[in-house]
């Protein structure tokens, strides 16, 4: 208690010059932590894309779909190139409206293949590709914990203006945020991977046999052909590449994926840097404002620390105390962080809450504690260059000077 | 003179009273000096709005002007990308109802087939190759016109607006532009002047190529034009924003620069007794109170002005890669401002010295050192 008591006293004169340093460190730990945050969705959505195996493709969207003559056209060369022997597959945008126990949804018909490699693991459920017997839906955009794995849920979809129902097996849940896959998204200028992806309710069903069967005329409901993926065959010559990528462009905007991928990396970069540039400035204003306060401390507390030596109190204790006392804004500013995004982190995880386009991750926690160790270090620096010559005796005889 | 000899060895007293807490105190106040201008490039919307990359220019004319003055006039303009004309029309109805009592705005623009800068709202909002080059009656509405007539159905490719007595198909919708948008040679067929006109250049032009046209303009056309809205026109407008954008960022920098006085206030206790010595030699209160008082504003005056500098200096080659601004650069007229921060927010600085020294009398000081 007594040592408590004298970690605070010992404060005293410090107290405004520690305040001001707690509230810049604490900014500048805020917008550290939102610049990793953003980055790690930019780097997730590129990851996502890679994993997919996508590299290699060409992305296509025709930028007039109100003019409904250039999407008939389009819909007409994708349907031919799909016969095309350099081409391996085409993803197309795939979706309609339902109704998910009385809930609106969006149902997405996706590619078996790229949709399961892109998301891996489920953290409830799985793809139930497995099974045989029924249509199996993975939902997203929903809390992972609520969703009704496993269970039979009703599905409603508009045929000829009356809502059929049908049932339906929700076999997995995709983690939360979500990072719905969308390819309806296109800006001239920089296109880049997180543009594929945005966060809203969403039913994943197979593109495959048995959902056509189930849904009959409703899963042509509401379909839109204007953009899509091409995947090559391993054998697809340069040429037939370039041949499948002129038709598309009479009536679509084409787009390299590998072009996507690397703009990507080079705005994941460009981004970390420039966010990460204000909590720098202040980081090495902080570390300055330490350093200052160490200094001036142990100068002026040079007479106290004798008076402890003297009383048996060792060099390295004095030197802990101080480095303690003078840390003690950046490490209450850190724990402060630490839990924000301890909790966050677990909210977004469980699907309670989130914010658009941020992840928080362990590398938040990570950072925090790294800058905090930073200004930690400078002051340990500064107290053991200050104290290691330090001799109380010295101190004393120039004290009765 | 003499003032100023004490105020330049009390700066030394101060060097070599502890080198190392001067070096922090500089090494702070260029740290915030570097924070301060940073703030200023990347987050005043005065520089936003400076570095925002607008490329046109709009001159409206007290009278309209004819097409082919204005066209053999900007034969001798370089760099011209596209121009539109706009005017404005007494007689539009839809279906053979009066649209406006006021009137209605037409323009066309020679340039893109399909503009991206064109906010779609409902059908086709370029024209095609045929429709430009053979001058078609066809016509793109803006939202204000739509809304005029949305309870009609308006179908597309079908429906009519009629201007002037001449039928125009409407093919769809923007959400921004002129009241009616017609092909440059539909325009042409039926108008030979224009009340206002757009040029868009291929790239912006520099702020003082800018001002050189702006005064070409007015220099040509005399009073002929009513307002020429700029590249720069939406920087001007904030532009006297700049006193309160940098008194914000000068309070930021003045909270966080107290934390380095701690160290000038150590210092400038520390070299108490030079000050008694001064007062013995002769010198009254108020002046060794202003040498100490001039010291400090120097130092952070000096200081401040070391990171301006080095700001100028690296920021080119090293500290543009980290601008949120893309293309961002800091004229010498703004490091000017920013130092005048600076040196207001020293002296706001110094009060608490002049505080300090008030309380205690020379005697005070000079029994403290006895």
């Amino acid at each position: 208690m007594k040592k408590i008591s004298l970690f605070f006293r010992n404060m005293k004169g410090n107290v405004l010059l520690l305040v001001i340093l707690f509230i810049t460190v604490s900014i500048m730990q805020l917008i550290l932590n939102y610049s990793v945050s953003g980055y790690l969705y930019y780097n997730r959505s590129n990851i996502m894309f890679s994993r997919a195996g996508l590299d290699g493709g060409i992305y296509y969207i025709n930028i007039t779909p109100y003019d409904q003559s250039t999407v008939d056209k389009l819909g007409e060369i994708v349907e031919e190139l799909e016969k095309d022997e350099a081409v391996e597959k085409i993803i197309k945008n795939k979706y309609f409206s339902c109704r998910l126990n009385m809930e609106l949804f969006q149902a997405v018909l996706y590619d078996e293949d790229v949709y399961q490699k892109m998301y891996g693991k489920l953290p409830y459920g799985d793809w139930g590709s497995g099974d045989e017997e029924q249509v199996c839906a993975v939902v997203a955009g929903v809390m992972p914990q609520n969703a009704p794995v496993g269970k039979t849920a009703k599905l409603g979809v508009s045929i000829d203006n009356k809502i059929e129902q049908f049932d339906i097996m929700i076999s997995g849940v995709i983690s939360y945020p979500p990072m719905v896959f969308d390819m309806s998204y296109y800006s001239s200028v920089n296109m880049t991977a997180d543009k594929f992806f945005d966060s809203r309710s969403v039913l994943y069903l197979p593109d495959n046999e048995k959902t056509k069967a189930l849904f009959g005329d409703a899963e042509t409901m509401g379909m839109e052909m204007y953009a899509g993926i091409v995947l090559f065959d391993d054998n697809a010559t340069p040429e037939e590449r370039k041949a499948v990528s002129d038709k598309l462009d009479q009536y679509s905007e084409v787009l390299e994926i590998d072009d996507i991928i690397s703009n990507t990396k080079h705005l994941v970069k460009e981004k970390l840097l420039v966010t990460t540039s204000l909590p720098m400035y202040l980081l090495v204003i902080s570390i300055l404002g330490y350093m200052s306060i160490c200094v001036i401390t142990i100068y002026r507390k040079k007479y106290d620390y004798s008076n402890y030596q003297i009383i048996g109190c060792s060099k390295r204790s004095i030197m802990t105390l101080t480095v303690l006392q003078i840390s003690f804004p950046a490490i209450l500013s850190m724990a402060l962080f630490v839990c924000l995004m301890s909790v966050l982190r677990s909210l977004s995880q469980k699907g309670i809450y989130t914010l658009p386009n941020l992840i928080f991750g362990y590398e938040n926690i990570l950072v925090s504690v790294l800058a905090t160790v930073i200004v930690i270090l400078s002051i340990v620096l500064v107290t053991y260059y200050m104290l290691k010559s330090f001799s109380p005796l010295q101190e004393l005889r120039k004290m009765e000077k | 003179m003499k003032f100023f000899v004490l105020v330049y060895k009390n700066i030394k007293y101060y060097i070599s009273s502890s080198k190392m807490v001067f070096s922090l105190f500089v090494a702070g106040i260029i740290s915030c000096t570097f924070l301060l201008t940073y703030l200023y490039g990347n987050y005043s919307t005065v520089k936003e709005r400076f570095h925002m990359d607008k490329k046109a220019y709009s001159l409206v004319f007290v009278a309209p002007i004819e097409l082919a003055e204005w066209e053999k006039y900007e034969e001798g303009i370089n760099g011209v990308k596209e121009h539109s004309y706009y005017r404005a029309c007494f007689n539009a109805s839809f279906r053979g109802e009066e649209l406006w009592n006021g009137g209605v705005l037409v323009g066309c623009t020679i340039g893109d087939v399909r503009p991206n800068n064109i906010i779609v709202y409902s059908g086709r909002t370029y024209f095609t190759e045929n429709e430009i080059s053979h001058g078609e009656k066809v016509a793109i509405i803006n939202e204000r016109t739509y809304v005029k007539i949305e309870r009609k159905n308006v179908d597309y490719n079908v429906d009519t607006i009629t201007i002037d007595g001449i039928d125009y198909r409407i093919i769809g919708t923007t959400a921004t532009g002129p009241d009616v948008t017609i092909p440059y040679l539909a325009y042409k067929d039926m108008y030979a002047d224009a009340k206002s006109v757009e040029i868009v250049f291929e790239t912006k032009p520099s702020y003082y190529d800018n001002l050189e046209f702006v005064k070409k303009l007015n220099y040509d056309f005399e009073s002929r034009i009513i307002n020429i809205k700029t590249p720069y026109s939406d920087y001007e407008e904030v532009k006297g924003d700049t006193p309160i954008v940098l008194a914000i960022f000068g309070a930021v920098f003045v909270l966080i620069s107290m934390t380095f006085m701690c160290l000038i206030k150590y210092l400038s206790d520390e070299t108490n007794h030079i000050s008694v010595i001064q007062y013995v030699c002769g010198a009254s209160k108020e002046t060794v109170a202003s040498i100490k008082v001039m010291t400090v504003f120097l130092l952070t005056v000096f200081s401040g002005g070391l990171g301006v500098l080095l700001h100028a200096l690296t920021h080119k080659p090293l500290l543009s890669k980290i601008d949120i601004v893309e293309g961002l650069f800091y004229t010498f007229y703004e490091y000017m401002l920013i130092l005048s921060v600076v040196c207001v927010s020293a002296v706001i600085v110094v009060i608490p010295f002049i505080i300090g020294f008030s309380k205690n009398s020379v005697i005070t000081n000079k029994n403290k050192y006895k």
